[in-house]
């Protein structure tokens, strides 16, 4: 009996131990944890609420991945989906609007929440001290027609916003288009880009321009693309990760950030 | 705020009412703690019921319910969301009854300032109704019910809803 007793006590006690992660990244050889949306796909807060963005933060986040889409009148919005009615009480697209059409757009779950989409200037002035955290812009190419006239007011309003709120340093904005790629690094390669896109034609982009790094999901990445994307000198970023395993999987990657769905479960086993 | 006042106090009168007139006739009123999956209030709730049989298979109650969507804010504090399904509800049947209600839902909603990003509560009411099934035997304890329970979300947006009841009777 008493062998049965201490052979469960060792079991319990192994079973309890964390297992340890030696990371080896472009990023001092850390993992930084970036909030997908704030709090990640299926949490109760609607992924880029201002709601969802301030939880990450205050749970410890280092950085928070926002979508970014453009209004008709040049206001830059946080909103993940293609159209309104995907996941508001409005209907049809971000860019075919004016703000003042969508300042009263309110998510459509939870039920009776009453949540409301946001501007990334509201994100910015709500965070105390913004300077302090990392920031993706995922810049969505929802946009019918990107004639040159969008492509100026787009990247001049991200411009704006990052100078106004002095955060050249500590954001990274993502396209997955290679002419606004250009267009930005031509205009101010001072701003850090990440390339989203197929890892092949993504570290091509990276390394032709000489981007800061690619966004690749999870599931498309291995270690060696990994390492393959250091040894030039590009730092890779992550997303996908709605489960405990996605997000060990990822941190086994050696990838430099990763835009987590389970926000508290990746900051505890990085021990942050 | 009107309409909720106007619903609070026709439950408070419609219950001493059929309180006093069932203890007048001698009438077994039930008391029912019930838990809902879904329904009215939202994911789920705890609710209480007072139950009043009337001639000829009818009953009718009134119930209150209690329900969250966090218990913890954006914030990280223990802050909970308040929502408060209020409900009146009709039934015709022995032990198979048909079900149909209607009522409002006060909810009380911890949300971020956009202006300074710091908490703030907001208070709405919303309307729901009920129409739906549910087993009660005469003398028995145990409630099970199923119901459609379409919601009008602060009186505006319809949203197709359902729930699952389990009750006993006190």
């Amino acid at each position: 009996m008493k062998n049965i007793v201490f052979i469960c006590s060792l079991f319990l006690l192994f079973s309890c131990q964390k297992e340890e992660f030696e990371i080896h990244n472009l990023n001092g050889n850390q993992i930084s944890v970036i909030g997908h949306g704030g709090m990640g796909i299926g949490h109760t807060y609607p992924m880029n609420s201002l709601e969802s963005i301030l939880n990450s933060l205050n749970l410890g986040a280092e950085g928070i991945e926002m979508d970014i889409q453009m209004t008709k009148d040049g206001v830059l919005v946080a909103y993940h989906d293609s159209t309104l009615q995907e996941s508001t009480n409005l209907s049809g697209l971000i860019h075919h609007k004016t703000w003042e059409e969508l300042k009263n757009a309110r998510y459509s779950y939870p039920h009776y929440a009453n949540y409301k989409l946001v501007r990334l200037e509201d994100v910015l002035k709500s965070i105390s001290n913004p300077s302090q955290y990392i920031y993706f812009f995922d810049i969505k190419g929802f946009y019918p027609q990107q004639d040159s006239l969008f492509r100026d007011q787009l990247i001049q309003a991200l411009i704006e916003i990052i100078d106004k709120y002095n955060l050249v340093e500590k954001t990274f904005v993502e396209f997955k288009n290679e002419v606004l790629i250009s267009h930005l690094y031509t205009l101010r390669p001072d701003i850090k880009q990440f390339v989203y896109n197929e890892f092949d034609y993504a570290l091509k982009l990276a390394i032709q321009y000489g981007l800061h790094g690619i966004t690749i999901p999870v599931d498309k990445l291995t270690q060696d693309k990994v390492k393959l994307a250091h040894s030039h000198h590009v730092m890779v970023a992550t997303f996908n990760t709605h489960s405990s395993k996605r997000n060990i999987r990822a941190v086994k990657h050696n990838v430099d950030y990763i835009h987590t769905d389970r926000l508290k479960h990746l900051l505890k086993i990085l021990n942050k | 705020m009107n309409r909720i006042t106007f619903y609070l106090l026709f439950l408070i009168f419609l219950y001493l009412g059929k309180a006093e007139k069932a203890q007048a006739q001698n009438i077994h009123y039930k008391h029912i703690v019930n838990a809902s999956a879904g329904g009215a209030g939202g994911y789920g709730s705890l609710n209480y019921e007072g139950m009043i049989p009337l001639p000829h298979l009818f009953s009718i109650s009134g119930s209150v319910g209690i329900s969250s969507i966090r218990l913890y804010d954006f914030t990280a504090k223990f802050n909970p969301d308040l929502l408060l399904p209020i409900t009146i509800n009709g039934f015709y049947g022995h032990t198979h009854k048909a079900h149909i209600g209607f009522g409002q839902l006060i909810s009380n909603i911890v949300r971020a300032n956009p202006v300074n990003g710091a908490s703030d509560r907001e208070i709405k009411s919303h309307t729901h109704f009920v129409l739906g099934y549910r087993y009660q035997k005469p003398e028995g304890k145990l409630v099970l019910g199923i119901s459609y329970t379409p919601i009008i979300e602060f009186h505006k947006a319809l949203r197709h809803w359902g729930g699952l009841t389990v009750g006993y009777v006190l």
